[in-house]
């Protein structure tokens, strides 16, 4: 009896040991992960045949530079890259400056026959020099705070879709955004590029797709 | 009487090596589906990883794997429903999430993922 209790005494801790690795391994571990859900957004791109992006309205931009056609180009560009829908340029004379975008009529006659979505808008460009306080490392050729001289583009772009079959507005989304850069030699088609990858980034991409953020739970 | 001892040997040695090899086909499956099951765990942590660096088709990838290789992992059907939910294949991801309901005896994160599930698709319903 007393050999048989010595010998479960030496047996018991590695039962123990071998019931705790059990454990170890087959333990779950849950990551908690964020993740962004595509969601359908108001605007479905498949109730429209084609969209249709015409020139933007531009009351200030700098001589050299046509925005109204720079801005329809980049959205055109950056449509037919990511959805299968037909996207055309389409250039029409805008005369009546904002009053247009009210004109039902003069949409529907643009677009001809089908459910079409136009794009349209304005875009006013400007250039500045501003000075900027500027803090640099003790490790650069200027340490501490200065003040430099910048060059700034600020664009004021209001992105306008029209239903064509109705002439109406179904969306309205006015953006400012500005960038400076310390080179003074930085050209408006820089400026140009740098600022409408935001709106596109901030703007475009939920257009027709939505996201919203959710916690999920990954296990390993 | 020699001969006779020699003969008693050979036909212990053949039935100890009889034994031993049906012993190894006997246990055979078990053994390849250990195995299996130590790859489809492999998978499922490379997935995972990839999923931390923001590579979810790679994830993706590794976690259909884990499922071939075992069946039965539900640690890989929930994670790869959690991939299909980014991807918006939400009926996809709620079938798997039953699966690994089941397989995990009702596992309390395989559950809370299930249910967020479900009322995204009741919501796309509602619409």
């Amino acid at each position: 009896m007393s050999k048989r209790r010595f010998k479960n005494k030496r047996i018991f801790p590695f039962w123990i040991s071998i019931f705790s690795a059990f454990l170890l391994i087959s333990c779950a571990e849950p990551m908690k992960v964020k993740i962004e859900i595509p969601v359908e957004s108001a605007i479905k791109l498949s109730d429209f045949n084609e969209i249709i992006v015409t020139n933007f309205f531009v009351s200030e931009t700098p001589k050299e530079f046509p925005a109204g056609k720079e801005v329809a180009n980049f959205i055109v560009n950056d449509l037919r890259s990511a959805h299968s829908t037909n996207v055309i340029f389409k250039e029409i004379k805008l005369e009546n400056g904002d009053k247009v975008f009210g004109d039902s009529d003069f949409w529907k006659n643009i677009a001809g026959d089908g459910k079409n979505l136009i794009i349209t808008g304005t875009a006013n460009i400007k250039e500045e020099k501003r000075n900027v306080i500027m803090e640099s490392s003790p490790y650069t050729e200027y340490p501490g705070r200065r003040i430099v001289p910048m060059k700034f583009f600020v664009f004021n772009i209001k992105i306008i879709l029209i239903d064509s079959s109705t002439g109406s507005i179904i969306s309205s989304r006015s953006f400012k955004e500005e960038k400076g850069y310390e080179n003074p030699d930085t050209t408006i088609e820089r400026g140009f590029m740098d600022i409408m990858q935001r709106v596109a980034n901030k703007y475009l991409k939920d257009l027709f797709q939505k996201k919203i953020e959710e916690e999920r739970y990954i296990i390993y | 009487m020699l001969d006779r001892g020699k003969n008693i040997c050979k036909n212990y040695f053949v039935k100890r090596t009889i034994i031993i090899l049906l012993i190894l086909i006997l246990y055979s499956p078990f053994l390849i589906s250990s195995d299996k099951k130590v790859d489809a765990e492999k998978n499922l942590k490379f997935g995972v990883m990839a999923s931390q660096k923001g590579l979810w088709k790679e994830a993706i990838y590794r976690w259909k794997r884990a499922i071939e290789l075992d069946p039965t992992n539900w640690k890989a059907y929930n994670n790869l429903a959690v991939a299909y939910e980014r991807e918006g294949m939400f009926n996809e991801a709620f079938n798997l999430y039953q699966i690994a309901l089941q397989y995990s005896n009702d596992n309390i994160y395989v559950k809370k993922n299930y249910q967020a599930c479900l009322s995204i698709i009741e919501r796309k319903e509602k619409k």
